[in-house]
């Protein structure tokens, strides 16, 4: 009995386990399989691609027809751009908050958490007017300096946690060794911190890339949106053509997936060190 | 700790520790101010006028009536030029006199409102620039501020001219032509006139009792009920079960990565070819295990497309739950299992007894956050319904408003409800249920 038992556990969990897996990634295989298909045959429901008709066709056309690439370079530097920028400017803030002993310290903190949960929707009418007016629209700045709005509160957030784990002690013995607090941050802290640097900057980059109601009305030209916006922009005269839309979600999902997957063990230990947004 | 002698020391060199932490807050203060805060107090500022885009007139807020130069020169210009030609024309001294009253009607206008010499000053100069075809673009130059009198009187005169013309037209055939001209540049002056586009809370009572919100309420808050008591349930199960020691668990943690790093819309364009009621997989695998009553019934009807639109947010979000959950979950010191089953207690009331307790905090704010985040949801149902069939939410419908209808005074005041709507979430949790948001920012 206990014997039985004890094998049965195993086999259900490996059971729960590819169930799961499947639903996971089940979805992702079904675009893959779409954008091979020629569009007679989406709506076959083989699990194995057909050989015969299989063809890349789409991926070409949608490189070649459609300003994919240009989306995926407007994403991309928009993102670098806003993960740069908000850094930059958060590890100061964020040593600040972790380290030093000032007035007002716990208010500024829970203000920025605050602040980080805003909706989009309720910023967007005056940064629309604003940006317009500026002339900013169908740029990379118009859609940088918005992002700044929830990237900038959620990297002082992610690192001012990163910070606190950091041994005081370390940071006494080099200025009992008779550094300044800006040689300490930038002699022992700076190196100290950037994993945790790098795990923000990989959290705030996926916001930045995965952002749709900014780029949506701001970003109206075609050569100026951004890869989220683009995808669903997918419009054909007369039916919606899935086979292309399909090749271009994968084009634009695989490169993510494998570096997420390479970077997997930062990304976890940053959602999960406090860091609660999703 | 060395406090006191480490700020003498540092005071000597010009900055104590509370400056040089100013000094390194300031600039995250200054830009988060100014891109997130200010906006959203312009938001509600925004909020309280009849703010439409597309409108003449009413395309920015005016707090108080004014008048628009450029298109008062302009007009002005026609008038007189017009009436002076049909003067001219005018065969007999009754002819003559029908059109000079309407000529001098326009001057009087032109005395009363431009009495004192600044505001004269500015008309001609405003007055050169449209006779050299500049646009002009200073505002300040462009807009002058007159009182709720003036406004009155201008509009009554333009009553008194619009007649004025039409009788001088009936009066002097032989002018139509310019009269006509001048009647049409009097039209045009209506829009000369910016009336304050202020009404205060009014957008407010005007959308509080509307049903299409209401709707929009109820959808989201189904959405958000539905996809969050699932995830949380899905989540549990996972972070159990990754919890465990076995093979390829970090396998599992990294797939769980990917559908919670692709856009919410990529996600939603991935679902809704699958829900498809011609090509969609999953529409079709559920109507043949009756799940559903037919394919097309998830992207057709109100309550298949929240099904949908729940069941694509739990594949997606879920997997992070557990992630967050797991954190929790291996903080509980195991021992604590050991001495309760020493104590013959078994593996459910286990669960029960000793894990949701010591996890309560991290499933408060875990389910918080996600709590939050559904209500705003955007990206999802725009995508998949774009509000079809009744399915809108919140934020959908405030985005419908501004920049479909580009009415932003009531697309304003459907954002700050919704943003009201989120805080009080927020706090029912935090003061109802004992949320500790700053559980991990404290030290």
């Amino acid at each position: 009995m206990k014997k039985a038992k004890a094998l049965l556990m195993p086999l259900v969990r490996l059971i729960m386990i590819c169930g799961f897996l499947i639903i996971v990634l089940f979805p992702f295989y079904w675009q893959f399989l779409t954008s091979l298909k020629p569009t007679r045959e989406i709506a076959d429901i083989a699990l194995l691609p057909n050989w015969e008709t299989a063809s890349f066709h789409a991926y070409h056309f949608i490189m070649t027809q459609r300003p994919f690439l240009r989306y995926m370079f407007n994403s991309l530097m928009v993102a670098l751009i806003t993960t740069a920028i908000s850094i930059l400017i958060a590890c100061m803030a964020a040593y600040a908050l972790a380290r030093l002993k000032f007035k007002g310290k716990a208010v500024v903190l829970s203000c920025i958490l605050a602040i980080s949960m805003f909706p989009n929707i309720s910023m967007i009418s005056p940064i629309y007017m604003t940006i317009s007016q500026m002339g900013l629209r169908n740029t990379w700045w118009g859609l940088i300096i918005p992002y700044l709005s929830f990237a900038m509160p959620l990297s002082v957030w992610y690192l001012t946690t990163f910070f606190r784990t950091i041994p005081y002690e370390l940071e006494e013995a080099a200025k009992v060794d008779g550094c300044t607090p800006l040689q300490a941050l930038v002699k022992v802290i700076i190196p100290l911190v950037i994993p945790g640097t790098f795990t923000t900057a990989i959290l705030i980059f996926i916001q930045a890339w995965n952002e749709y109601l900014f780029s949506l009305t701001i970003n109206t030209n075609d050569l100026w949106r951004t890869v989220t916006v683009g995808i669903t922009m997918f419009r054909g005269e007369y039916t919606m053509p899935w086979v292309e839309q399909a090749a271009a979600i994968v084009t634009v999902t695989l490169p993510v997936a494998i570096v997420v997957f390479m970077l997997q063990k930062y990304i976890i230990s940053g959602l999960t060190s406090g860091a609660v947004k999703g | 700790m060395p406090h006191k002698c480490r700020a003498t020391r540092r005071a000597k060199r010009g900055l104590t520790e509370g400056q040089l932490a100013v000094l390194l807050v300031l600039p995250a203060l200054i830009v988060i101010g100014c891109i997130a805060v200010y906006p959203i107090m312009r938001t509600v500022w925004y909020s309280m006028f009849d703010l439409r885009l597309n409108h003449p007139t009413r395309n920015a807020t005016h707090f108080s009536c004014s008048l628009d130069l450029e298109k008062y020169a302009d007009g002005m210009y026609t008038i007189r030029t017009q009436t002076d030609k049909a003067i001219q024309n005018a065969t007999d001294d009754q002819e003559r006199q029908s059109i000079q009253l309407l000529a001098d009607v326009t001057a009087a206008l032109e005395d009363t409102l431009f009495a004192t010499p600044e505001r004269r000053e500015q008309l001609i100069k405003v007055d050169e620039m449209v006779n050299a075809y500049q646009p002009v673009s200073d505002d300040e130059l462009r807009y002058m501020a007159i009182s709720d009198e003036e406004a009155k009187a201008l509009k009554q005169f333009l009553e008194q001219a619009k007649a004025l013309a039409a009788e001088a037209m009936e009066a002097v055939p032989s002018s139509s032509k310019q009269l006509t001209k001048a009647a049409q540049a009097i039209d045009t002056l209506d829009f000369a006139l910016v009336e304050s586009n202020f009404t205060g809370l009014d957008n407010y009572s005007k959308y509080l009792i509307n049903p299409r919100l209401w709707s929009s309420v109820a959808n989201t808050t189904i959405f958000t009920v539905f996809a969050v008591s699932f995830e949380l349930m899905v989540g549990m199960m996972l972070a159990l079960l990754m919890n465990q020691n076995f093979k390829g668990r970090g396998l599992i943690r990294a797939s769980v990565l990917i559908p919670w790093s692709i856009p919410a819309s990529t996600s939603a364009t991935i679902w809704k070819f699958m829900y498809d009621g011609q090509y969609g997989v999953v529409a079709r695998l559920f109507a043949a295990l009756g799940i559903i009553p037919s394919a097309a019934w998830i992207l057709t009807t109100r309550v298949g497309s929240l099904f949908g639109m729940i069941v694509s947010d739990i594949w997606k979000t879920s997997p992070f739950m557990a992630l967050l959950l797991l954190a929790g979950l291996q903080t509980i010191d195991g021992t604590l299992y050991e001495a309760a089953r020493v104590d013959g207690c078994g593996k459910v009331r286990g669960f029960f007894s000793i894990t949701l307790p010591l996890l309560k905090p991290t499933i408060l704010v875990s389910v918080l956050f996600r709590t939050m985040d559904t209500f705003k949801a955007f990206d999802l149902p725009s995508v998949m319904t774009n509000g079809a069939n009744n399915t809108e939410s919140i934020s959908l419908y405030a985005y419908k408003l501004m920049f479909a209808q580009m009415d932003f005074g009531s697309g304003s005041a459907v954002s700050i409800i919704l943003f009201v709507m989120v805080f009080l979430i927020c706090m029912f949790y935090i003061k109802g249920l004992g949320a500790d948001l700053f559980r991990s920012g404290k030290e």
